[in-house]
């Protein structure tokens, strides 16, 4: 429960502070303000997060990473914003299932193996989109076209596989 | 597919589509935390087919009264070689009161580590029954869910209250002929004497009346004892909604449960034979029986009583098929009437029944919830002269009412009820 906690708090700063010091950086003000409003947003969608609320809070920030961007904020904090804003999300949810019944021996190696694969998301997802950007490479426009086409039909395979799993016995 | 996925799959197909229109590889990039999660969901995902659980259910008794708390443990053990990720997931099932433990529990069990949910939950009366746990076996990360029923039957049958009854010395007009506590008004094995005959051959000589014989050199007298046999009784309930009166969690008819239950238990264990039918939209009946398993028979038949919206054809008593009880049978109707039932307690009587009525009163059971204004004080006065008048037309067809007001003792006005009707005629 306590490093639930912490994690969440942890997070949703980070992903508050990413979102508008980027916005801030390049002087969107407006923007800055804006997302310190969905970092207060996420507090109030802690109240009711079995319903709909986190999900309009994770949407609203990664929305706002994609204004951000395009609005020239620096990339890397927008990414990380956005990254961080699904760390909160999950918590937020992780902590809505749990509830405060967490004081099981085998409920906190659930729970502990969930912040675990959470901490490899961020970890391993960050390192990469840092790694990638100092690696500057240039692809022809068919390679690219082959890769989105590549991502497209890696979903398709992955939500086949999600409806699959579905059918229990 | 669960929300989570849902959220994820719209955000990175949002994403894709916003960099492929922009051309910006920055929100391109921006995929990739989402991606990993995805990615890292699917990984570690325990394939279906190595998924094993073995799960019981154990209640503490397979039958209790009501009111009474009744402890449950659902044990699932993970048999499967790899360490598995579920939710527990126990279903309340309606007229279940949760006083403690958890319904639902998400665990991490390692290869043939189990778990066990405990609770304890309370129910006025039903017949509650479970085949399977729900689980759902997920990811870590819980994106990939899988729903698995696993099967653990369990059945557990809550009765009304029962309220011990003194034994009431009953006096149908036929018994049945069975040795039982009734004097039949029949020559034959008994122990209260009941008169002298001439001696038949075939007749045991233990039974010679000598003094009499002594008297009358070229006779023999043998002497009589009075028969002792059974009664065959009928019970009645009346389930149809119209009768019934519910007043916040309270309801007449589970009164009349209680009563019945009590009957039942009563004479059963006087050992009369006992049959029930429970008439409304879902007839319940129990055969004519004797003993401890007719009263479990009984008490099923109660246990799942309940009252419904009947149809047109459950509407009337006068519709109840009364030939199910043996001719002559005593039967005893619980039920606080609607104004068309005078006809079936006619029936009744015209096929030679002899009935008891016991009323539960629907007025005086809702008395402290009404308001004390003169309006009500009127309406209140004139439903009693009603419904007096209602009883009165019953009691006209030689069948003992029992004004019943549920707060009150029940036996002493059965007792009292029982006592009269031994003059009623046929």
């Amino acid at each position: 429960m306590a490093i639930r906690r912490t994690f969440f708090a942890v997070c949703l700063l980070v992903s508050v502070l990413c979102l508008a010091a980027g916005f801030g950086i390049a002087g969107q003000w407006i923007g800055a303000v804006m997302a310190i409003i969905a970092g207060l947003a996420w507090l109030l969608a802690r109240r009711y997060p079995a319903s709909w609320p986190p999900h309009i809070c994770l949407l609203a920030s990664v929305c706002m990473a994609v204004v951000g961007r395009l609005t020239g904020s620096p990339p890397l904090l927008m990414i990380c914003g956005s990254g961080v804003a699904l760390a909160v999300w999950d918590i937020l949810l992780l902590d809505a299932a749990l509830g405060s019944k967490s004081s099981g021996e085998q409920t906190r190696q659930y729970e502990n193996k969930h912040l675990q694969s959470l901490a490899l998301v961020l970890g391993s997802g960050l390192c990469v989109v840092s790694l990638g950007r100092l690696l500057t490479l240039q692809i022809p426009f068919v390679l690219s076209v082959l890769f989105v086409a590549l991502a497209v039909f890696g979903l398709d395979r992955a939500w086949g596989y999600i409806k699959r799993r579905r059918v229990g016995r | 597919m669960n929300d989570k996925t849902l959220v994820v799959g719209l955000i990175i197909f949002s994403l894709l589509i916003v960099a492929l229109i922009t051309r910006d590889g920055d929100i391109a990039w921006m995929m990739l935390p989402f991606l990993a999660y995805l990615g890292i969901g699917i990984l570690q995902t325990p394939p279906l087919e190595k998924l094993r659980f073995s799960a019981e259910r154990r209640l503490e008794q397979t039958r209790s009264n009501g009111g009474v708390l009744v402890n449950v443990a659902l044990a699932i053990q993970n048999q499967a070689l790899e360490t598995v990720h579920l939710l527990v997931n126990e279903s309340v099932q309606a007229g279940m009161k949760i006083t403690e433990g958890e319904l639902s529990r998400w665990v991490s069990l390692r290869s043939g580590e189990s778990t066990e949910l405990k609770y304890t939950f309370t129910a006025a009366r039903g017949d509650f029954s479970w085949e399977s746990i729900r689980t759902v076996v997920s990811d870590p990360l819980g994106l990939i869910e899988t729903e698995m029923l696993l099967p653990a039957n369990a059945a557990l049958q809550i009765r009304p209250p029962i309220k011990k009854f003194k034994a009431i010395p009953l006096r149908p007009h036929s018994t049945v002929h069975s040795p039982g506590s009734i004097p039949a008004r029949l020559g034959g094995n008994g122990t209260d004497f009941c008169g002298v005959r001439e001696y038949h051959p075939g007749d045991p000589l233990r039974s010679l009346d000598w003094r009499l014989t002594a008297r009358h050199p070229r006779q023999f007298f043998i002497k009589e004892f009075e028969q002792e046999e059974i009664a065959e009784i009928g019970l009645i309930l009346d389930a149809r909604q119209r009768t019934d009166l519910r007043i916040g969690e309270e309801s007449l008819f589970e009164h009349s449960v209680g009563a019945t239950a009590s009957l039942a238990e009563m004479l059963l264990h006087q050992g009369h034979r006992v049959s029930l039918l429970v008439f409304g939209k879902t007839m319940l009946n129990a055969f004519p029986g004797y003993g401890k398993m007719q009263l479990h028979r009984i008490m099923g038949c109660l246990s799942r009583a309940k009252v419904e919206a009947e149809g047109p054809a459950f509407a009337y008593l006068h519709f109840l098929p009364i030939r199910m009880f043996p001719s002559h049978a005593f039967i005893i109707v619980i039920s606080s009437l609607t104004a068309m039932d005078r006809p079936f307690f006619q029936r009744l009587r015209a096929h030679g029944y002899q009935v008891l009525l016991i009323s539960p009163d629907p007025i005086d059971f809702a008395y402290p919830t009404l308001s004390r204004d003169i309006t009500n004080r009127l309406a209140i006065r004139a439903t009693r002269i009603e419904r007096r008048l209602r009883l009165n037309d019953i009691a006209q067809l030689q069948i003992p009412v029992i004004d019943w007001q549920v707060n009150q003792p029940l036996f002493p006005l059965v007792r009292d009820a029982l006592t009269r009707s031994r003059g009623q005629r046929e």
